[in-house]
């Protein structure tokens, strides 16, 4: 098997690393401070399984004889450009909601692309099963809080989101190095 | 003094950022991003039980804003309304 990839596409998984990593970090980090006795757990299990999922993006990298770029840019830092500083665990989980549907979207779409390395294709089809798990109990609480204080808060949250995020998901795909990789697989 | 309860806490939080902070030091020179940003609030909201505002926190300029923000919403805290906060 020929283990070379482009630069634009070692640039794109090494994205994919990076914003795991922030994901991982931030719910670390709150799960950490968190006075919510019943999110502590859920918190702490999703930090855990976003830092793997860096951690299988390392090694796919290395698998591929690379070493993962520094990319200090990530879905995250983009979000908070775009959307401000989260100041809840209700934007923390909406954002996070809106963010990992894209994701799984976005990893959908990448695994459809012709001529995808295996170890590519293997951790990308990883992914896409893993953040179902996310998706879910995000989703639950997020009912929860809405049964509790009426819908309005979350569904107008929920609307602000979706417009970041198309923004945002616009102006990352307009990164040149992302940008060449779509049109080199196209 | 609050103020001075705030300051020994962002210092004790964020050790290696800022050994000369005071209540006129900027919020930037403190943090250096929204994983900072929401660690400090997380911090301040659990042990001032605080609900956040977000309108009223984007606002936060300086370390006389947090405490400023500390003083007109702690105990605001409400348990039906537990993700309003961290």
């Amino acid at each position: 098997m020929n283990n070379k990839i482009s630069e634009q596409e070692l640039y794109i998984l090494s994205f994919y690393r990076a914003s795991e990593l922030a994901g991982g970090l931030l719910f670390g980090k709150i799960a950490f401070h968190t006075e919510i006795d019943e999110l502590r757990i859920p918190l702490t299990r999703h930090a855990a399984e976003e830092v793997e999922h860096g951690w299988l993006w390392t090694k796919a990298i290395m698998d591929l004889g690379l070493v993962p770029l520094k990319v200090t840019e990530t879905y995250q830092s983009e979000y908070g450009k775009e959307f401000g500083m989260p100041t809840s665990l209700l934007e923390i989980l909406c954002l996070t909601q809106v963010l990992e549907k894209r994701v799984v979207q976005h990893f959908a779409e990448h695994l459809k692309k012709p001529n995808l390395h295996p170890v590519i294709a293997k951790t990308l089809h990883d992914m896409v099963e893993d953040e179902t798990y996310h998706l879910d109990w995000i989703k639950k609480k997020l009912d929860a809080h809405s049964e509790k204080n009426g819908h309005e808060e979350v569904d107008l949250l929920m609307k602000r989101l979706h417009e970041v995020d198309e923004i945002v998901y616009n102006r990352i795909m307009e990164n040149q190095k992302i940008k060449g990789y779509i049109k080199q697989h196209d | 003094m609050i103020e001075q309860e705030i300051l020994k806490i962002i210092k004790d939080s964020f050790p290696s950022k800022n050994t000369e902070i005071n209540l006129d030091t900027p919020l930037e020179e403190i943090i250096y991003d929204s994983m900072d940003f929401i660690e400090l609030i997380a911090i301040l909201s659990s042990k001032y039980k605080l609900d956040t505002d977000p309108k009223k926190l984007n606002k936060i300029k300086n370390i006389k804003d947090i405490s400023d923000y500390i003083i007109d919403n702690s105990k605001t805290k409400n348990s039906d309304q537990r993700l309003n906060s961290f």
